[in-house]
């Protein structure tokens, strides 16, 4: 047998109890009754009252005698005491010490068996620390410690799960990371070299940090289940002296988890576990901010700045551990977990599903294998739906998702291009004027702020914060679908079956691939709205009192409208369905507007943006007027947006045959939802409904939402009353919408899985190869006009959607204007109304008309350098009209229809110094503009806050919306408006800096809105257990 | 009961969504507002008149409208822009512009703001090359251009003029056919790139010597351009023929004054009917074209040259002598298969043919700029009525400076049918070389210009110019 070196073997190993009181009356003599009853020959207590209010000190001083009780006169905590004891001289020639908790009873062998356990194992040496099998003080057979190891980041971990029975399955001394510190032995030597404990800790996270530490000194950490404590399940006093106020506990877990592995990490291990606690914790906060959980996120974000703040300390106390140093880290790596300690719970699930699904094995026995393995199917189905769809979503959303996680950028689509920075969102999001297109005072919406804290959140990647956001989105579609069905039925099973259908419709899976990060966020919300809706109108008060109810539903539909504002359409139309078919109509319709007036609140500077050019943002020119695809929800093409797409539409019209009374009158008012959102989907494509009401994706979205809702009523009412009726038309109904839900999913899930997204990394004809021709040949700045045929229908990438539609008979295009980096995210949410856009209407119509040939001219003021449309997406009549433009020469571009300006002005410009050009800029009418040669100019560059630069003199001009706070640095000319929409200065030596004068009531406005999220969050939060 | 209450709920569903997709198929998308009408009238005119040395090019410039039309000319040279000049244009009047002409590859462009005008040129030889060419300009560019004017015969130098006034190169495929062989397509004129802002004179004898009709046909692969041949000849003057976007199903070519010979040009350009122009549906397999030319004048119509049913190969150009006698016109009607491209050249009295390349499109409005290239002159302009009623042509002369100057004429004359008539020489020559407007009240009609002048009677220069028609939106 080897010795350990803590004590001689020739006598009896001196043992030092330091029992550590506070406010322990109630519980202090029976822990002091233990510590009597103990065998050990060899050992003397020592209390500290940790300045107790209570008669703590008068217990210990008669049991101990005064000589043997410290007294503190303020609270210093269990470190402190620790090392109050450890200056006395009996303590510095005890070969062990054992710290007690007032509140441990050791059983009377305890200390005798922890000595044996740290002294006397065969082959064991060098024993550091020995800790107890920690057991519940009134239900002893509960374990409540046998020893943690931590993950690589600091966290302990506990191989125990809550309750877990003491069956004797721990019964075996075990070499660990760390102990409780209930009682907790440790050798003098082990101290003297690893050092006390870090009185900076909470105390709950001391005795992980000080094994920790005796480990890398190059002792053993034992936990030996012979010796046996008793102690609180909670204890009182564990954890909360030193808690700063306000704090919770993932505070004081992530603290000291941070600190501790700061000073204990080697600096290789240090290399790779900072920058992934980093990443992880990024994550973390995204997913505690999304969660509305912001006590939890800023007790991280605290825990992370008081290691910072306490840096120096943390160094200190670094440099010492590593001088004592004997083991490497690689060899602690046994004794702790994987970064995936969440896994064994997984595993914990899988195997009580494979428990039941070996019951039905034994029940099965004999039957044929398809029976066995339909049995197993339904049973795990049935059972566990939501951990079999996430299983399943997971899986096959990694799989369709695979080609988008590359290094660069995506691409495609409508998909907007991200700036380079994430404070570019906040830029546009504080400015008082418009960067982007033709200016002007339209304020950004407030869903760029939210994308500027994903992309910080992403490492302040944009690139990364774009893939997440469309990567998430449709995850999120589905676990808020799955919310609101579970909600209305309060069956998991249907609403996973309504979540899968909802992500695998023809909707979501078309704006996933055209990159439609506007929709795909509103069909992530709607459902939870379709299902507020539901609840505000309801016989019922909404569960969580009116005015959480009101919050709640306004900041989701603030997102929603921040978003996609004619999503407010959808909202409109669902409260009317409840109007006409809901209970409550009088609470429900106020709940509803005063949601309405809290959404308003929350986008008050963006609200006149909506309402610019009568509504102008609230429509929009996609959609599709062919019935079949109306009904497949398909408004374009894609994977699954085939007739397999049909499978929902079809899978809710049988659900509502088959609905049962307890959801008969829910699934009419979803029907008709339904069927009014087809139908205003239509009439809006097809030009019948008014601007501000045309918006056929947002009634698109409302018939996905509550079709998917039909299929949940549908399916519950299948599964809670099939099986007690005789066989008839019902469970005929049944088959086929099995079949149709069965099938449509399958095959919408091969589509998806070998389909190819219109969105993705560069290449594969993403963007149209002929776009090249329009990027290659212009240097700078300048915009491009797209045009395509009819009303409704996106352009070839980067061109996005349209932003209206010139009207002129078989000419007629709808038309958008976009920089030449292609839509931007910038304009999420905000559409193209004022002056600037009213003007290039006007412009556009000019050459549509046919009566001039110099449409080139027209379109210069605007900057457009290219007209671009697609190959087959030009009517004859427009193409003929702009082929006669003496101005636009058509460019070779195979795949494009490309004319390229032959008179293009740059969008800012120091232009030529003579009065005809002076007078060009000032011209108002058309007719002076098409005959106008202005020429280029030397380009100005857009910078935070205006345009510097360049070269030569003459006027000034920039394409953006004049407006009076437009000012020339150094130059007290006042601006005037060019082309009657722009902004122009008079003749001007270069450089130039052109700027804004009136940023300050736009940045307090952004505070304001700032602040009023902020309430609305926390209103709205979910609460934490402190 | 329960189930039933459903079960209706169900076929009520089921109704709505019948009714609701039929109803929505029968009404439709709805239509979009027509095109609203444009407050700015702008256009342009390309000259490709080409020139040599000593020339004297001259682009008249005609507003029938009422109010002043600005108009900016550009001058075109095988270098680049030559000159640009502003000339505004007076309200029923017109101006005489001299542009450049010194070089063969000399064009004009003009744009005009305010209004609409139409544009003629007329350029005059000097030196060893004495002529007249003249025709009008064309209104747009074009990817494709056909002209059948040209001709290499002995002591014939023919030129094709190209002009690409625009920003952006313009590439270029030439191919020529003539008759009896294959069509030249020589790698010199084949993907050949013709700069912005210039113009190209191709020496066609170079590589087509030879031929008495020579068609060409310009495939313009990218950009745009605008084209015509220029014929020079020792012994018979100057020919211009503007080129022609696109195969025409019929052609009216008019012509007067000459000598009474004249011979027709007919070029099938392409190998497959129905390739731009008029569409004539060939049969399939059919390959050239087969076609009739009917002379008309103010005797009754008979076939032109013997012309009746005429087959020719495709991607071939042939010419075919005509006799014709005072105010006539060649009515060349493609009767089977592909679309052809024509021009009548006329032998002048003096040393100087005319030629056209005629007019597809009849039209009620025309304007005839001048032909003349000074005094002594006999100007005249011709007028077709293909129709079968009678034309009321009211015609009337666009004078330097405008109508408010007073000088303006007017006369009327009446064409029958199927004939042709001449505007009274006393008119034209009190009207002096102005611009002349016809107007007619009944059936459209077909406008020329065909004048000689100078030499002892003026008969030594011959100038034959289709007009300009003027579009409905723009009819005075």
């Amino acid at each position: 047998m080897t010795r350990s070196s803590a004590a001689p073997p020739e006598r009896t190993p001196t043992v030092l109890v330091v029992l550590v009181a506070r406010d322990a009356s109630d519980w202090l003599r029976g822990t002091l009754a233990a510590l009597a009853a103990q065998t050990y020959p060899r050992m003397a207590v020592l209390g500290v009252d940790d300045a107790s209010i209570d008669d703590s000190k008068q217990i210990l001083q008669q049991a101990l005698g005064e000589r043997r009780v410290i007294t503190f006169p303020s609270r210093h905590g269990r470190a402190a005491a620790f090392r109050a004891a450890v200056d006395q001289p009996a303590a510095s020639e005890a070969d062990f010490i054992l710290l007690l908790q007032d509140d441990a009873a050791l059983d009377p062998d305890a200390v005798q068996r922890l000595v044996e356990a740290a002294v006397a194992l065969p082959g064991v040496d060098r024993v550091g620390v020995v800790g107890c099998k920690v057991v519940d003080r009134d239900q002893p057979r509960a374990l409540l410690d046998v020893g943690r190891s931590a993950d690589v980041f600091g966290h302990g971990y506990s191989p125990l799960q809550p309750g877990e029975i003491d069956q004797g399955q721990f019964d075996r001394v075990l070499e660990v990371l760390s102990v409780s510190t209930a009682a907790l032995l440790i050798a003098r030597e082990a101290w003297k070299r690893a050092g006390l404990i870090d009185e900076r800790l909470d105390e709950a996270h001391q005795g992980l940090d000080l094994c920790w530490r005796v480990r890398l000194a190059g002792f053993r950490v034992l936990m030996t289940p012979l010796a046996r404590v008793r102690h609180p399940a909670e204890s009182a006093s564990a954890g909360s002296a030193a808690r700063p106020r306000g704090h919770g506990r993932r505070y004081e877990e992530d603290r000291a988890a941070i600190a501790t592995t700061s000073k204990n990490y080697g600096i290789l291990s240090l290399l790779w576990v900072v920058p992934l606690s980093l990443l992880l914790g990024a994550v973390r906060l995204l997913f505690l901010a999304l969660a509305r959980r912001f006590e939890e996120a800023y007790d991280l974000l605290a825990a992370w700045g008081w290691n910072v703040s306490h840096l120096g300390g943390t160094w200190a106390r670094r440099r010492r551990i590593q001088r004592e140093r004997r083991v490497k880290d690689r060899q602690l790596r046994r004794f702790m977990e994987s970064a995936t300690l969440r896994l064994p719970r997984w595993f914990q699930s899988a195997e009580r599903i494979l428990d039941e699904q070996r019951a039905i094995d034994e029940r099965d026995e004999g039957a044929s294998t398809s029976r066995r393995l339909r049995d197993r199917t339904a049973s795990l189905v049935g059972t566990h739906p939501v951990v079999v769809g996430s299983f399943l979503a997971i899986v096959i959303g990694a799989v369709v998702v695979r080609g988008l996680f590359g290094p660069e950028p995506l691409v495609g689509g409508v998909l907007p291009a991200f700036p380079s920075r994430p404070d570019g969102f906040w830029s546009e999001l504080v400015s008082a004027y418009r960067t982007t297109l033709l200016g002007g005072s339209l304020s950004a919406s407030p869903a760029l702020g939210a994308l500027g804290g994903l992309s910080w959140l992403m490492l302040g990647s944009t690139r990364i914060a774009q893939k997440a956001l469309l990567v998430g989105a449709p995850a999120l579609a589905a676990i808020l679908a799955y919310r609101a069905a579970a909600r209305l039925t309060g069956r998991p099973g249907a609403s996973v079956l309504a979540a899968a259908a909802y992500v695998a419709s023809g909707l979501t899976l078309w704006s996933f691939s055209d990159g439609r990060l506007d929709l795909l966020v509103a069909l992530a919300v709607l459902p939870a709205i379709f299902e507020r809706t539901e609840a505000a109108f309801a016989a019922e008060e909404p569960s969580d009192g009116r005015w959480r109810f009101v919050a709640g539903v306004g900041v989701t539909v603030a997102v929603l409208v921040a978003f996609l504002p004619g999503a407010v359409l959808a909202v409109a139309l669902l409260i009317v369905v409840q109007l006409v078919g809901g209970s409550a109509r009088g609470r429900g319709l106020a709940l509803m507007a005063s949601s309405l007036a809290v959404a308003a609140i929350l986008l008050f500077p963006f609200v006149p943006t909506m309402v610019a050019g009568g509504g102008a943002a609230l429509s929009s020119h996609v959609g599709t007027t062919d019935l079949s695809s109306l009904v497949r929800l398909a408004p374009g093409g894609g994977p699954g947006t085939w007739v397999v797409a049909l499978f929902l539409p079809v899978a809710a019209f049988l659900s509502f045959a088959l609905v049962g009374a307890e959801h008969r009158a829910k699934a009419v008012r979803a029907a008709a939802a339904a069927v009014a959102g087809l139908a205003m989907s239509w009439l809006a494509a097809a030009g019948w409904l008014p601007e501000p009401l045309s918006n056929p994706l947002a009634f698109l979205a409302v018939a996905a939402t509550a079709e998917v809702m039909l299929v949940a009523y549908g399916v519950s009412s299948v599964v809670t009353g099939l099986g007690r009726e005789a066989f008839g038309l019902r469970q005929v109904l049944t088959g086929m919408l099995a079949v149709a839900l069965g099938g449509g999913l399958v095959l919408q899930t091969v589509a998806a899985l070998v389909g190819g997204w219109a969105v993705g990394e560069p290449g594969s004809d993403r963007v149209p190869p002929a776009w090249s021709v329009v990027e290659s040949r212009a240097r700078g700045d300048f915009r491009v006009l797209w045009m395509g045929a009819g009303r409704n229908g996106s352009f070839p990438a980067p061109g996005g959607d349209p932003q209206d539609v010139a009207q002129a008979g078989p000419a007629t295009v709808r038309y958008g204007l976009t920089d030449r980096g292609g839509v931007s995210a910038l304009d999420i949410g905000r559409s193209s109304a004022g002056p600037g856009p009213d003007r290039l209407a006007e412009s556009l119509e000019e050459i549509l008309s046919g009566t001039t040939k110099h449409g080139g001219a027209l379109l210069a003021p605007f900057g457009v350098r290219f007209v671009v449309a697609g190959d087959d997406d030009l009517p004859a009549a427009t193409r003929a009209v702009f082929d006669a433009q003496v101005d636009l020469d058509p460019m070779p571009a195979a795949g494009l229809v490309v004319y390229r300006n032959a008179v293009a002005m740059a969008p800012a410009a120091v232009l030529r110094d003579d009065p005809a050009t002076l007078d060009a800029v000032r011209a108002s009418d058309v007719a002076d503009i098409a005959r106008a040669t202005v020429g280029r100019g030397a380009a100005l560059t857009q910078v935070e806050g205006g345009w510097s630069g360049g070269k030569g003199s003459g006027p000034v001009f920039v394409s953006t919306e004049f407006q009076g706070s437009w000012q020339l640095e150094g130059s007290s000319d006042p601006s005037f408006t060019a082309f009657a929409w722009a902004t122009g200065f008079p003749t001007q030596q270069a450089p130039v800096a052109v700027r804004y004068g009136a940023q300050l009531p736009a940045t307090i406005q952004a505070w304001v809105l700032g602040a009023l999220w902020a309430i609305a969050l926390w209103v709205t939060r979910k609460p934490v257990a402190r | 009961m329960r189930a039933r209450g459903q079960g209706f709920l169900t076929l009520l569903l089921a109704g709505i969504l019948a009714v609701g997709g039929v109803a929505f198929d029968r009404l439709g998308p709805k239509e979009p507002a027509p095109a609203p009408e444009g407050s700015v009238e702008t256009g342009a005119w390309l000259c490709p008149h080409g020139g040599g040395k000593g020339y004297e090019g001259t682009v008249f410039l005609a507003n029938p409208g009422e109010t002043e039309v600005s108009t900016r000319v550009t001058g075109l040279t095988a270098e680049g822009v030559s000159e640009t000049s502003e000339v505004d244009v007076p309200p029923g009047g017109q101006v005489e512009v001299s542009v450049p002409a010194r070089d063969r590859a000399a064009s004009t462009f003009v744009e005009t703001f305010g209004g609409w005008v139409a544009a003629g040129w007329l350029v005059r030889g000097a030196g060893g090359e004495p002529g007249l060419g003249a025709e009008p300009c064309t209104p747009q560019a074009s990817r494709s251009w056909f002209s059948a004017g040209a001709t290499t015969g002995e002591g014939e130098t023919s030129f094709l003029v190209v002009m690409n006034p625009f920003s952006t190169d313009a590439v270029l495929d030439v191919a020529m056919f003539a008759t009896d062989r294959a069509p030249v397509r020589d790698s010199d004129l084949t993907d050949l790139t013709l700069s912005p802002r210039r113009s190209v004179a191709i020496r066609l004898n170079d590589y087509a010597q030879g031929e008495e009709a020579l068609g060409v046909s310009i495939a313009v692969a990218s950009g745009r351009a605008a084209a015509s041949t220029l014929v020079v000849s020792r012994d018979r003057g100057i020919e211009s023929v503007v080129a022609t976007p696109a195969p025409a199903a019929r052609i009216d070519l008019l012509t007067s004054t000459g000598a009474g010979q004249s011979s027709l040009s007919v070029m099938v350009p392409t190998r497959v009917a129905d390739q731009g122009g008029d569409a004539v549906r060939a049969p399939v397999g059919q390959l050239g074209s087969t076609f009739a030319a009917t002379l008309r004048s103010a005797d009754p119509p008979q076939p032109a040259g013997g012309l009746s049913d005429q087959a020719q190969e495709p991607e071939s150009a042939a010419v075919y002598p005509v006799a014709t006698a005072g105010a006539s016109a060649v009515d060349l009607v493609v009767r089977d298969g592909a679309p052809v491209v024509a021009a009548l050249r006329t032998v002048g009295v003096g040393k100087d043919d005319g030629s056209t390349g005629g007019s597809a499109t009849p039209a009620s409005s025309w304007i005839v700029t001048p032909t003349v290239a000074g005094d002594p002159s006999r100007p005249g302009v011709l007028v077709l009525n293909p129709g079968s009623g009678d034309a009321s042509v009211t015609v009337v002369s666009l004078p330097t400076g405008g109508a408010a100057e007073g000088t303006a004429a007017e006369t009327t004359i009446t064409v029958p049918g199927g004939s042709v008539g001449a505007v009274p020489g006393r008119f034209l020559a009190a009207a002096g070389a102005t611009s002349m407007l016809l107007r007619s009240d009944g059936s459209p009609i077909v406008a020329l210009g065909a004048s000689t002048s100078l030499g002892n009677e003026g008969l030594s220069l011959f100038g034959l110019a289709a007009g300009v028609p003027i579009p409905e939106s723009q009819a005075p």
